[in-house]
């Protein structure tokens, strides 16, 4: 090895041996564990090797209500997330007063720590002394016992979720809306195209791409989530027998809980190929664009 | 020109009434959580609930300070993200460098492996590492709070692409100036790069304040808590005094507010890196 | 310095940017290294920088072998195309950068810095940012910077060519004032043919990595070795055509250039044949006793008159003064000045000029 050669790898080395250590060797281990039937930390020894932790992990009713769960939580936070954000984000868009104003208030819980805010959502939830059960008082709703009864954890949990993603979203909308040509917007006004034609003719298809990120990006985290749970319902998953459990709460209970880890990694590898399924579609539409393209040449 | 017409003025009307709206409900938690904080004991559980508290109880912060060691905590954690901030800025700061400027052989082959890298949900590595971490014996230490968070690959490859940016000839020129490659990389890159640098700086720093769930897993002793951690158990203990557990949240979370407004422009600059991504 | 290539070759794969070259500079001499896009004439520069590292053969400054010799030993300066200033640093900054890398003191530094500044007229400039200057200055400061550590070779990219017009003619003076004020033997490198003739001792014409002529640009704009000399310097461009050389002399559609007389005066015998020629606009003059042609139209230029014709289908253009009463349309009579037509072999060098 030349002495080049020798000096890329020393300014590249703490970032590699840190992710060899960190990064690689646990995925590897992960995936190896996953097929380790009765692993042990101790002394690394296994009884065999096969498929026992998986069989395990989709006969376990608990990962089954995870997945569900996170499918659930999945189906709504999304969705709901990305068009409320995108309203805000056209909003925040249009010549208003205090636009910077509005958007420092928006972006606010970006920053904050879920743990946090999520034991002051436990608060203002509490369904005694509540904020929210008091404001929905007025319209003769309640009282709901949103984190006591397991009727209303997962609706909870979404309603946190969606307040907390919004910030992301109505960020990288904003960026992107700032990045339409304003001729396009001009040559509408010329034309009286009415505002929502604009809104839908124009601001969407050019938004597309953006959207589809977002959608993707917010499936990914969603898969993970797990501090929103944690700090909602007090360090459980759930008031009472793990209503609100996530796949990634599972993972942690099998093995820091039940030492099971074995079936925990069955769990991760799980994880894994769906968000990387995800990251597939993400990535799909570039590569049909690309080969298009590279045919049409 | 502004329009006139009095459809127009409802769509504004109707503008205003949907910003305000979210803007509350954003804002909802945070001043909720202050508000809370500042409630006696009794006012905090009084039916219905006051909104201004009655008296400002200053006193709920002392006593949540000193009912669980959050002193302790948030000395904890100020010294975790700092020294993690400085730590992954210097590695992502060379690697980029290596990646960007430096030619060696597989140079192509690793940097795909490292983007590859970012699909893996750092949820999947948790419990291997959890299992080195206590066979190095690193439990209960700042070390492993810190060590396994010094490698970046979304901060390198960000850095990267801003080096790449860089021309070409200023690194030609300052190698016919007599510049050694180190010294290029911290007076001409570095100082030509201070925004993304910032950037990079505070992602990393605010990332780390709101870590939970690893330090949660490597620490045992009450001493080695992080201040996410030290409010969940304190949540736990102080039962019903509602009051101290949102005087504990306050003290989470305004130091990061304080940096964000502060520092707004960095922290927006790096999220539309992250949508740029995309 | 003097400055020695010999055998001179960069490949890349098959493809070879600069093939065999050889070419010496003597001391204090200022060197044009000219050529279209892509013929060599960079990687050459960036050779003699030792930024770029040749395939084979050898560069001398004076006696001593640099092939191998790593850029920041060469003791030269280096001007790039886009001048590469340090855009954070402000201009005194950048001027001292060089010799702080060598361990000068700070106080001398500045002072050299300060010196420096005075012969590139940046004066009172010093603690700008180099985005609060023009491209003229910044270029300056990009000269400075290579100077003030006293090398011993100066090398120019290019570095004319991100100026406006009337800021090139004037750096292009400014940077052989400075050159022959500090007697520094220089390189430069430019695809402008005027830029080149207008301010260096020799020019080095070069096209597929290959010099085709190493010459005082005078004598090169005279007498280029072959049809890409020819074609590449002058504007506007010589005129290029076919021709028969047979026994009556020099024929093209009916008009007789030079007679066998003269075509033989020239020293060379030259075979009867066809032949590629080249004659330069400027060498067409007015006369009465020549070959009558139509004007298809005429452009003012200012000091020149350019006139367009044709011999048979072969355009052609001549340089007239400006005070020529002339309408496209009308007659005139022409001929070739004396010595000025060029006859080409079938390889494209020039065989004998008539």
């Amino acid at each position: 090895m030349n002495r080049r050669s020798f000096k890329g790898y020393a300014y590249l080395a703490p970032v590699l041996v840190i992710m060899l250590v960190f990064t690689a060797y646990p995925l590897v281990k992960a995936i190896f564990m996953s097929f380790c039937e009765n692993y042990s930390i101790i002394n690394g020894s296994y009884k065999g090797i096969n498929l026992e932790n998986y069989k395990d992990l989709f006969d376990d009713k608990l990962f089954i209500r995870a997945l569900g769960n996170t499918t659930l939580y999945v189906a709504f936070v999304v969705p709901l997330s990305v068009v409320i954000s995108l309203i805000i984000a056209n909003l925040l868009n249009s010549h208003i007063k205090f636009q910077g104003l509005f958007q420092t208030l928006y972006f606010l819980p970006y920053v904050t720590s879920v743990i946090a805010i999520g034991v002051v959502w436990r608060w203002i939830m509490n369904s005694n002394y509540g904020l929210l059960n008091y404001i929905l008082g007025f319209f003769g709703i309640g009282p709901i016992g949103w984190l006591s009864d397991p009727k209303y954890s997962m609706t909870s949990l979404i309603i946190f979720a969606v307040w907390k993603s919004l910030a992301f979203n109505i960020m990288i909308f904003l960026a992107a809306l700032q990045g339409i040509s304003p001729d396009l917007y001009a040559a509408a006004r010329v034309d009286s195209t009415p505002r929502l034609r604009v809104f839908f003719k124009i601001t969407v298809p050019a938004m597309m791409p953006i959207i589809a990120y977002a959608f993707i990006m917010g499936i990914i985290n969603a898969f993970k989530v797990y501090n929103e749970v944690f700090s909602l319902f007090n360090s459980k998953a759930g008031p009472v027998n793990n209503e609100a459990i996530t796949i990634v709460y599972y993972i942690y209970d099998q093995f820091y809980n039940n030492y099971k880890y074995g079936i925990a990694a069955a769990g991760s590898v799980v994880l894994f190929l769906l968000i990387m399924l995800f990251t597939m579609i993400q990535r799909l539409p570039g590569r049909i664009k690309a080969k298009k393209e590279a045919a049409q040449k | 020109m502004k329009s006139t017409k009095p459809s127009a003025i409802i769509a504004d009307i109707v503008k205003y009434v949907v910003l305000i709206a979210g803007a509350l409900f954003t804002l909802l938690p945070f001043v909720w959580m202050v508000l809370s904080s500042l409630k006696s004991a009794n006012e905090i559980v009084q039916i219905p609930p006051t909104m201004i508290p009655r008296k400002f109880m200053f006193s709920n912060y002392a006593e949540a300070w000193q009912e669980a060691p959050f002193p302790r905590y948030f000395l904890n954690t100020v010294f975790i993200a700092t020294v993690t901030t400085v730590g992954v800025l210097l590695t992502s700061i060379l690697s980029a460098f290596a990646f960007s400027r430096l030619d060696f052989p597989g140079k192509k082959i690793i940097f795909s492996l490292f983007m590859a890298t970012l699909m893996i949900p750092g949820e999947m590595l948790l419990i291997t590492n959890f299992i080195t971490i206590t066979k190095l014996k690193w439990i209960d230490t700042y070390k492993a709070m810190i060590v396994p968070w010094l490698a970046n690959v979304f901060y390198t490859y960000l850095l990267t692409q801003f080096f790449s940016s860089v021309p070409e000839a200023l690194y030609l020129a300052a190698k016919v100036d007599k510049c050694s490659d180190l010294k290029f990389l911290f007076k001409i890159m570095v100082p030509m790069n201070k925004n993304a640098i910032t950037t990079v700086a505070i992602l990393s720093f605010i990332g780390s304040w709101n870590s939970f769930l690893w330090p949660l897993l490597v620490t045992n002793s009450t001493n080695m808590r992080v201040l996410s951690h030290g409010l969940v158990r304190f949540q736990s203990e102080a039962g019903t005094k509602y009051q101290l557990v949102m005087a504990a949240s306050c003290i989470l979370v305004v130091p990061i507010i304080i940096v964000y407004l502060f520092l707004r422009k960095y922290i927006l600059e790096g999220m539309s890196y992250t949508g740029v991504k995309g | 310095m003097e400055i020695k290539i010999l055998n001179l070759t960069k490949a890349y794969g098959d493809f070879k940017a600069v093939d065999d070259m050889n070419l010496s500079v003597a001391d204090g001499e200022l060197i044009g290294l000219l050529g279209p896009s892509g013929c060599g004439k960079s990687t050459t520069l960036f050779m003699l920088a030792g930024l770029t590292e040749p395939t084979s053969g050898q560069i001398f400054f004076g006696d001593k072998d640099v092939t191998r010799v790593p850029p920041e030993d060469r003791e030269i300066g280096l001007v790039f195309q886009n001048y590469a200033l340090y855009p954070h640093m402000t201009v005194l900054d950048n001027i001292t950068f060089p010799l702080i890398n060598r361990k000068v003191k700070k106080a001398e530094a500045i002072e050299r810095a300060q010196e420096m500044a005075h012969l590139v007229q940046l004066d009172g400039l010093l603690n700008r940012k180099p985005s609060a200057l023009s491209g003229g200055q910044q270029q300056r400061v990009a000269i400075a910077r290579a100077l003030v550590k006293k090398p011993q070779v100066l090398l120019l990219d290019e570095p004319l060519s991100n100026l406006d017009a009337k800021l090139r003619v004037e750096t292009r003076e400014e940077i052989k004032r400075i050159q022959q004020e500090v007697k520094i033997t220089t390189l430069f490198v430019t695809h402008d043919q005027e830029e080149a003739m207008s301010i260096s001792n020799r020019i080095a014409v070069m096209n597929r990595g290959v010099v085709q002529q190493y010459d005082a640009p005078q004598a090169m704009y005279l007498n280029p070795i072959n049809s890409f000399v020819a074609q590449f310097l002058g504007m506007p461009q010589i005129n290029m055509f076919e021709a028969k050389v047979t026994g009556r002399g020099v024929e093209l559609n009916g008009v007789l250039l030079r007679t066998r007389e003269q075509l033989d005066a020239a020293g060379k015998k030259v075979a009867d044949g066809t032949y590629q020629m080249g004659v330069r606009p400027e060498s067409l003059e007015l006369c009465q006793d020549g070959f009558t042609v139509k004007a298809d139209s005429v452009r003012m230029t200012g000091r020149d008159l350019l006139i367009f014709f044709k011999i048979g289908t072969t355009e052609f253009r001549a340089l007239t003064h400006s005070d020529l009463q002339l309408r496209a349309g009308d007659d005139l009579c022409l001929r070739a000045r004396k010595n000025s037509l060029i006859i080409f072999d079938a390889d494209g060098s020039a065989l004998v000029k008539c």
